[in-house]
């Protein structure tokens, strides 16, 4: 059995592989094999680490001669293997960890009567047998019609609906009727409109969460959704994990700082201290940090008065490369452009449930939009003019810009956006000289100490404050998911070993080899017969032709003799000579593959038995 | 004179070695560089890259590790200057272990400070890597999901936008590959072109070790291929000078200023050849006289 | 001797190290040996020369110590030119310990983790390091209990009681091999060769043109590839025309190999001046121009 296993797993293996490439109907078989494969490919790391240690360990104990390298590979293995493997130093992956939600466990058994949602539906029973998406798996029940057991009755859903489980489950089915269910569910079992977009349930990470600091009046509603002892654990969980404060002193501030009106419950600044009422949320931290101004369009005297600040400390190269960029930051029309685009009405996308309506109906040419019936929103001439002049002065902020175009005539949610997204992505003034010391020093630029510090003040002012806020946001949040961060995240241990003894270890040991080639030039390669100088003469023609001087020695050639320039010698030999010989190796190795394949498969080849017992 | 050729042919080979550190220590230190004209195989790179549209999904496949870096570093920060100016949707992955830094440092490098607009897991995303050599290659093409259960950063790859629609490496326009051996350019070519000619193509940056073995394959199952550092630094001009406005930063460079030292090395190699064989001609006629 | 070497050694291995020491005190940039940080979003990153600038830079003194020691490793293994010697040892240690290591935390954490534990147990994997992934198991991930046994039995290796177990995991893994393997040698590298040698021997440029070059390479190519396969077959013996043929072909390998030697010095080059580049750059911040 010990001969006859083996040679049974290789040719079944084998020979499963060779039939999938053959027959598509049996493609999953392959890549069943080939994943299981790739799974025992990733085991023989562990059994290379293992052997490793073995031999090392026993050469260490036997005090065998160089028992001391033994011991340092040991050690550094060990080292290495122990930090990568318990992620020593690797904060949380910051995309995984829910940062600005409270979570308090709440299994899917646990969630209230008053928490499930069901619609009566009439849908094809055979959509039961599908395998629902995984997102949703714990949550949804489908049951059959009572009088029908051909149709599903009810749709019955656990917990509130988050916008992935919806889009998950409009991609189960592409039938209409089950996309119109499903849309009528999810309004089913949406939050109340009051707790939208505030509180959630995360089937997943069994949690009921709640973003951002929790009001009074908020636990009140959803203590008044159920009575149950485990939904008011958890909400009573929720409320001590959202009103948590927590304090910072801050060695800067912003001049002028205040905190936002909207945020005044959860976010209290009392002399140098920043207080912060449960978790800080994303969108707050945004909204903190985002208090410097942005750059915005110069007059032709700012730039001047900008560079003559600059002293006579410029070249007179830098001082037009400085104009240059100042004067091509962006301007008005660009806004202008931006704002009326948002403004024009868009089509509106039809909801699945009109689609099938319209398909009751009878329609033959679904379309999944309809034009909206609201006419473009364009600027008039005063909201423009007042644009323009808005973005030149330096004391109007464009936040708030959005209420001064709406006094002036028509002004739209949408384009309000578009304008807040706009401002967002200009560079803050910190950034944009950034920028621009950079491109001053770029090459041999020189800036003196004090242009420097002048530039970079408002550069250096923005990254304190953003780290101030940061550090804040994570001392209020509390990890989730410790484990959650990669393996290979800058800074830790195990990017250190890999940074500065993996790399250029293993670099400077094939460097190595450039230097054992000239010596095998020098003394190895010797003329002696037509072979050997044919070989001789191409080695010498692609080096030389990958340099300039052979580019240059033989540019001279007239064009009817261009085929001798080296250049292109180098590719004649390269693309036909070598392509010709090394196609023959090619075809001569695949036979060769192809026949030691077929007698490992059938059993010809056994050396990978070992020696038998 | 007989005297002094048979001492210089028994030469001892660490004053060779000490020639070749100088050849390529002191242009590095002088900052000697040369101009680069590209040549066919880089332009049919750079075109095979031209051709698609912005949007297009492009698989980069960076199987190299420190050891190549050399060579197939200045390539690899080229081929994601050039599929980010294109505005090409970037989908990286490595068949070598240490693969995931390499495709970390050209985000770091490329990425971050010059397409800062780009968003992580819309523009571009890190697969990561997956042991099982071809075995890997030939999973994804039928079926991603197989392998690819999460992102490098261990998102589950359905959360991840641009990765929602693409089922497998057939669903690219074209597949980028940075190769420093096995596995590598033979193997994306034996299991992702080959068996798909009409749907896959590709082009590759390879080192100087690979590259006459992989003649055979162009132009019909290889579009074109980027060889040595040769290759990288007419690539990278290529680039440069197409997307890039004045002087290009340090590390777009960096292809052309390892030619340098490069050519001069070269010189040295054809010196030592010439010099080994006339020693052993000299030898050969003193030992007839 | 001995005794005179050894001290010489010792001498110029101090005069270095005192040069990078002093290279570091005086460096008027202040930045040789030493690495700078600045911390952004929590994570300290390496800054640059406007962060220094702007005093939000400070020296890491773990990334310094790093830089250090890679300098040293890399001086190490290049002493190993001279001959072999005990720096040289630890380093080659170091590196066997590092690097395997290194395969294994990336094995677990890219395959053994989300690819076979991540399909068996999801929910534990899930609440622990991946929360990511979907805690409900996917329809037949039971099927990942085979390479779960295979694996342990692959492992047995390592006991030698039990040693013999594991020839059926190798059973798998090189049946597996060979049906990938000779399915796209078959396909890649014999069938498609030989369409790819099937080119038209009388060739016509754009314009319609009879192309007298094109045509020759053309010939050249398939003629040189049919001489070489006869010199590789053994079959029949090498005498007469079939001789003339097989020697053709011998040369035409010999160019072969030329063209592959002069293609591998020029890599080999390439490794070598980014080692140099980083002693010279990163490390000491000579700046000689």
């Amino acid at each position: 059995m010990k001969r006859t296993v083996p040679l049974l797993i290789a040719a079944i293996c084998g020979f499963v592989l060779i039939i999938t490439a053959f027959i598509p109907a049996t493609v999953t078989w392959g890549e069943t094999a080939t994943v299981w494969f790739d799974v025992l490919a990733a085991i023989a790391f562990i059994l290379g680490g293992g052997n490793l240690l073995k031999v090392h360990l026993r050469k260490v104990s036997d005090r065998a001669a160089g028992w001391a390298y033994s011991l340092i590979t040991v050690v550094t293995f060990l080292l290495t293997l122990g930090v990568g493997l318990l992620k020593w130093g690797v904060p949380p992956g910051s995309d995984q960890e829910f940062f600005g939600y409270s979570f308090a466990s709440l299994s899917v058994a646990d969630l209230p009567e008053e928490l499930t949602f069901r619609l009566p539906v009439d849908l094809p029973g055979d959509l039961a047998a599908g395998t629902l998406p995984a997102s949703v798996r714990r949550q949804l029940r489908m049951t059959f019609a009572e009088n029908d057991s051909q149709r599903l009755g009810t749709l019955e859903f656990h917990g509130w609906m988050t916008s992935s489980q919806k889009s998950d489950l409009l991609g189960f089915h592409d039938l209409l009727d089950w996309k119109c269910a499903v849309e009528q569910l999810a309004e089913r079992s949406a939050p109340p409109a009051s707790l939208a977009g505030k509180v959630s349930y995360f089937a997943e990470h069994e949690a009921l969460a709640i973003s951002g600091t929790l009001p009074e009046a908020t636990e009140q509603e959803l203590r008044a959704i159920s009575a149950t002892q485990p939904w008011t654990a958890a909400v009573t969980e929720l409320a001590r994990l959202a009103r948590a404060p927590t304090s910072r002193t801050l060695q800067y501030i912003p001049s002028g700082l205040q905190v936002p009106s909207s945020r005044e419950d959860s976010l209290k600044l009392q002399g140098q201290t920043l207080t912060v009422i449960g978790p800080m949320t994303p969108e707050m931290r945004a909204e903190l940090t985002d208090v410097f101004p942005r750059v915005r369009p110069l007059a032709e005297q700012e730039i001047e008065r900008f560079v003559a600040d600059m002293g006579d400390t410029l070249s007179e190269d830098q001082q037009n490369l400085l104009r240059g960029m100042l004067g091509s930051l962006w301007n008005a029309e660009q806004l202008i452009t931006v704002l009326n685009d948002a403004g024009k009405s868009q089509p509106v996308k039809k909801t699945y449930c009109e689609l099938r309506a319209e398909q009751l109906a009878g329609v033959d040419d679904l379309s999944p939009t309809r034009d909206s019936s609201e006419p473009d929103t364009q600027l008039n001439a005063a909201q423009v003019e007042a644009l323009t002049a808005a973005v030149m002065n330096p004391e109007v902020n464009l936040r708030t810009l959005g209420s001064v175009l709406s006094e002036l005539g028509p002004w739209i949610p949408a384009q309000e956006s578009a304008l807040q997204k706009f401002r967002q992505r200009l560079p803050t003034i910190g950034q944009r000289n950034r920028t621009l010391v950079a491109a001053l020093t770029l090459g041999d630029g020189q800036l003196p100490r004090a242009t420097l510090d002048l530039l970079l003040a408002p550069y250096r002012e923005e990254h304190l404050w953003n780290n101030e806020v940061f550090a804040l946001y994570e001392a209020a949040h509390r990890v989730k998911y410790a484990w959650s961060g990669g393996y290979l995240q800058d800074g830790s241990p195990f990017w250190w070993s890999y940074e500065y003894a993996f790399k250029p270890l293993t670099a400077t040991m094939f460097a190595l080899l450039a230097f054992y080639v000239a010596s095998a030039a020098f003394r190895a390669f010797r003329a002696k017969n037509l072979e050997a100088f044919l070989l001789l003469a191409t080695a010498f023609i692609i080096l030389l032709g990958r340099t300039p001087t052979g580019v240059w020695l033989t540019s001279g050639l007239p064009d009817s003799l261009s085929i001798l320039r080296i250049e292109n010698m180098t590719a004649f030999i390269l693309s036909v000579i070598n392509t010709a010989g090394n196609r023959a190796i090619m075809i001569g190795i695949a036979l060769g593959i192809v026949s030691t394949s077929l007698k490992i498969l059938l059993g010809g080849d056994r050396s990978y038995l070992g020696s038998g017992d | 004179m007989w005297n002094i050729v048979d001492r210089l042919a028994r030469l001892d080979r660490r004053w060779i070695f000490l020639l070749m550190l100088a050849a390529v220590a002191i242009p590095i230190l002088f900052e000697l560089q040369f101009d680069e004209t590209p040549t066919q195989q880089a332009r049919a790179v750079f075109d095979e890259i031209e051709r698609l549209n912005p949007g297009d999904p492009v698989l980069l496949a960076f199987d190299y590790d420190p050891a190549s870096e050399g060579e197939l570093s200045p390539m690899a920060s080229s081929f994601v200057l050039h599929c980010a100016s294109r505005k090409l949707k970037m989908y990286f992955l490595s068949l070598f272990p240490v693969g995931p830094q390499m495709i970390e440092e050209n985000i770091q490098k490329v990425i971050l400070p010059d397409f800062p607009e780009l968003v992580y897991g819309e523009d571009y995303v890190n697969l990561g890597y997956k042991p099982g050599y071809e075995g890997v290659v030939k999973v994804i093409m039928t079926d991603l999901r197989q392998l690819y259960t999460t992102d490098s950063r261990g998102t589950n790859i359905d959360q991840i936008p641009m990765c929602q629609g693409i089922d497998n490496v057939q669903d690219m326009k074209l597949i980028v590959n940075v190769s420093a051996g096995y596995p590598g350019v033979k193997e994306w070519v034996q299991y992702a072109v080959t068996p798909f000619p009409d749907k896959v193509k590709m082009v590759a940056g390879v080192t100087g070790v690979q590259a006459p073995f992989i003649y055979p394959y162009i132009p019909r199952q290889l579009r074109g291929m980027l060889g040595a550092i040769k290759g990288a630094a007419e690539y990278e001009t290529l680039v440069t000078s197409t997307y890039i406005e004045g002087t290009p930063r340090e590390i777009y460079q960096e292809g052309v200023r390892r030619m340098g030292p490069q050519s001069v090395a070269h010189l040295l190699m054809i010196g030592l050849i010439l010099a080994g064989n006339s020693l052993f001609l000299l030898q050969k006629w003193q030992r007839k006289l | 001797m001995q005794g005179i070497e050894r001290y010489i050694w010792t001498l110029l291995i101090l005069f270095l190290l005192g040069g990078a020491i002093l290279q570091t005190v005086w460096d008027p940039q202040q930045s040789a040996g030493r690495v700078y940080v600045k911390q952004v979003e929590g994570v300290w990153v390496p800054a640059d020369e406007i962060d220094r600038a702007a005093g939000i830079a400070e020296v890491s003194l773990l990334r310094s110590t790093g830089l250090w020691i890679s300098a040293l490793f890399t001086l190490c293994i290049f002493s190993f030119m001279y001959r072999d010697n005990p720096f040289y040892k630890i380093a080659e240690a170091t590196v066997v310990g590092v690097s395997a290591a290194y395969y294994m935390v990336v094995g677990f954490w890219t395959t053994m983790i989300p690819n076979l534990f991540g399909k068996l147990f999801p929910g534990l994997i899930q609440g622990w390091a991946m929360p990511g992934l979907s805690p409900e198991p996917e329809p037949g991930s039971w099927t990942y209990v085979v390479p779960l046994v295979l694996g342990i039995m692959l492992l047995m290796r390592l006991v030698p009681k039990v040693s013999w177990i594991s020839v059926w995991p190798l059973a798998f893994i090189i049946g597996t091999t060979a049906g990938l393997r000779m399915v796209a040698f078959l396909e890649a590298d014999f069938l498609s060769q030989i369409e790819n040698t099937i080119v038209p021997i009388v060739a016509w440029n754009s314009s319609g043109l009879f192309d007298p070059w094109k045509s020759f390479e053309n010939l050249l190519l398939v003629v040189s590839v049919l001489a070489c396969l006869v010199y590789f077959f053994f079959s029949i013996e090498h005498k007469g025309a079939v001789g003339g043929i097989s020697r053709f072909g011998i040369w035409i390998l010999m160019i072969t190999f030329g063209a592959m030697f002069g293609m591998t010095v020029m890599g080999r080059i390439a490794l070598l001046a980014i080692r140099l580049e980083f002693l010279f750059r990163e490390w000491l911040n000579l700046n000689l121009v």
